[in-house]
């Protein structure tokens, strides 16, 4: 059963055809939420109720790309626990847990322990940067950078305009930018060429 | 002018430096790149920001990807109620039974709108007799009173048409209605004592009995003809000698003496009856003789028959329905209990006639709703359903209609949400 299949399915309540949906998804999604989010726990959690309510609306997917409508889905949770997690501050979002939980995730167990290393060490840094990063911004630059969206599926999915993710990614990656050359939270060799040098 | 030329490098800068990061994702238009470009141009400063800038999208693209906790597919408990509630609304679980259920509805409306409809309760037209066939119609509106009727027939002159069954049916329901039980009672002993003394000549009665209902018919049908409750009043009232119309009429103004007393006792039992209907006796014209025999022609059927062929016979019954009635007379006695007991406001001569007429008009109309002789009260019974069904012909357009246009927008709404789904 291919992906148009499945939705078809799914959209006449069949769960196991979603699974599938689910099963081709949930790599993007955890990802996105984890970038997001910045917290294994509260990424999962983000994921598994995006997928619930994704299910929940799936008849009003009209066509065209399920990947895109998947993902707003997904950066909409995402959205509205950050939002309910500034409201209420919790332990599960400081970075020293996300970071303690980050570390078995990380895939392509083939590379060498040093390199390995010093990724999952770069890794920390820019997720940690990422994290001060304001939701909007942060959004746009996971989904442009880190998961390669086009402009145009970005303006779809956070249901904006190309001019709108044009200046919030210009902005996003600037203050990063900024973020880590102040901040200094990059490896000797990683960090930025200094603009007044 | 120094001023000015820097102000506007200044703003080339700024302008460039919103644009690198769309440069870098070769999403800017030729104009904004020559811009850029332009401006690298003249600035180291701004290259050094688009090399950091470059490096800081490399780090977030090399960012390494994480791996799925756990998976996460649904389960039925985690989204239970909403599957419950898909597959309860899905097309095929509950669209395709309302559907045909919808369907089931219409077709039984429609076969008891068929089975009910005024045509099936009327006799065919080729078993009815020319008279009948061709008489204008006194009641043809459904919803006409029975009162109204009875005005109406009780003006028309000697010689009535006939008149069509439903009306009466109705005349027959308000004679039904007239008659209280008391009386009933009183009717049934004098009946009873007649029938007695009646009994030693009892072919000869029958014969009597047969050729008195043919005259009796006919003169209840040519006289009063529509109105049993008319012709009953006009014989209490008035000693004045009858219309003869017809040379039944005039066999009729001749009775038997065996007979006179038993309808001068109808006639007085007649008299009962008027005070049931006291203002129709006004209209009095006839004999207590032709008046009872009146009397017992057309109020047994109007009791108890709720065909409406009782009533309006033609003025000249033909002599192949008087022998038909004559036979079926004298096979079945007099002494009936049933027919005794049943005919509750019918005198005793009139009753063998009512029977005679009975089994007269059974053999004319084939098809019309039998009637029950066994009491009054499956009589009413009779009425009553025969007032149902006429309540459910009136209605039942109108409910039909109401059904399909309910029917409809609920197709119309299933339509809508299954297209909708899809």
């Amino acid at each position: 059963m291919n992906e148009a299949e499945a939705i078809k399915a799914a959209q006449n309540g069949k769960l196991s055809a979603f699974n599938q949906l689910v099963m081709l998804h949930q790599g993007l999604a955890y990802n996105v939420a984890y970038r997001i989010m910045g917290d294994t726990d509260a990424a999962a959690d983000a994921t598994q109720d995006a997928f619930v309510k994704a299910f929940k609306s799936i008849e009003q997917y009209k066509g065209g790309s399920f990947k895109s409508w998947l993902m707003r889905i997904v950066t909409n949770t995402c959205y509205d626990q950050l939002r309910y997690h500034k409201r209420r501050p919790t332990e599960a979002l400081e970075g020293e847990e996300a970071e303690a939980e980050y570390t078995p995730h990380l895939i392509d167990d083939a590379e060498p322990p040093e390199e390995m290393a010093l990724r999952h060490e770069l890794g920390e840094m820019l997720q940690q940067a990422i994290n001060l990063l304001p939701p909007e911004q942060r959004m746009v630059l996971i989904l442009s950078d880190a998961e390669g969206f086009s402009y145009q599926e970005i303006a779809d999915i956070t249901a904006s305009s190309l001019g709108t993710v044009k200046s919030r990614l210009n902005r996003a990656r600037t203050k990063l930018r900024d973020i880590l050359q102040q901040q200094e939270l990059l490896p000797a060799h990683y960090r930025l060429k200094d603009k007044d040098r | 002018m120094m001023k000015q030329e820097e102000n506007g490098h200044t703003k080339l800068i700024e302008q460039a430096r919103t644009l690198l990061s769309p440069y870098l994702d070769d999403e800017v238009t030729p104009a904004e790149r020559e811009l850029v470009e332009t401006v690298l141009a003249q600035s180291p400063e701004l290259q050094t920001e688009l090399e950091n800038l470059q490096a800081t999208v490399n780090l977030v693209r090399e960012l390494p990807r994480v791996s799925a906790p756990r998976p996460f597919t649904l389960t039925e408990t985690e989204v239970g109620l909403t599957s419950v509630e898909r597959k309860a609304f899905s097309w095929s679980t509950w669209l395709k039974p309302v559907m045909g259920g919808l369907v089931v509805v219409i077709a039984v409306l429609i076969a008891v709108a068929y089975l009910l409809r005024p045509g099936l309760l009327q006799p065919r037209p080729g078993l009815l007799q020319p008279s009948q066939q061709e008489a204008p119609s006194v009641a043809h509106a459904p919803d006409q009173s029975a009162e109204s009727v009875a005005e109406e027939a009780a003006e028309a002159p000697a010689v009535a048409p006939a008149q069509e069954e439903r009306a009466g049916e109705e005349e027959a329901a308000v004679v039904e209605t007239v008659v209280e039980p008391g009386e009933v009672e009183k009717v049934v002993e004098v009946e009873k004592e007649v029938e007695v003394a009646e009994e030693p000549p009892a072919e000869p009665a029958a014969e009597e009995a047969v050729t008195l209902d043919t005259g009796a018919e006919t003169k209840s049908a040519s006289e009063a003809p529509p109105e049993p409750e008319v012709s009953k009043a006009e014989a209490v009232s008035s000693p004045q000698p009858p219309p003869t119309s017809s040379p039944v009429m005039e066999m009729l103004a001749q009775p038997e003496p065996v007979e006179e007393p038993a309808a001068a006792e109808v006639a007085e039992e007649g008299i009962a009856e008027q005070k049931v209907a006291p203002e129709v006796a006004q209209e009095a014209v006839v004999t207590p003789t032709t008046a009872a025999l009146a009397t017992a022609t057309a109020t047994p059927f109007a009791t108890a028959t709720p065909s409406p062929m009782t009533t309006p016979f033609p003025p000249t019954a033909t002599p192949t329905e008087v022998e038909v009635g004559a036979e079926r007379s004298l096979e079945q006695p007099v002494d009936d209990g049933a027919t005794a007991t049943s005919v509750a406001t019918v005198t005793p001569p009139p009753t063998v006639l009512a029977q005679a007429t009975r089994t007269v008009e059974q053999a004319q109309t084939p098809i019309a709703q039998k009637p029950d002789f066994t009491s009054t009260a499956s009589s009413s019974e009779v009425q009553n359903r025969d007032g149902r069904e006429t309540s459910l012909i009136t209605l039942l357009p109108t409910g039909l209609m109401i059904m399909l246009v309910v029917g409809g927008i609920l197709v119309a709404v299933l339509l809508w949400r299954f297209f909708r789904q899809r």
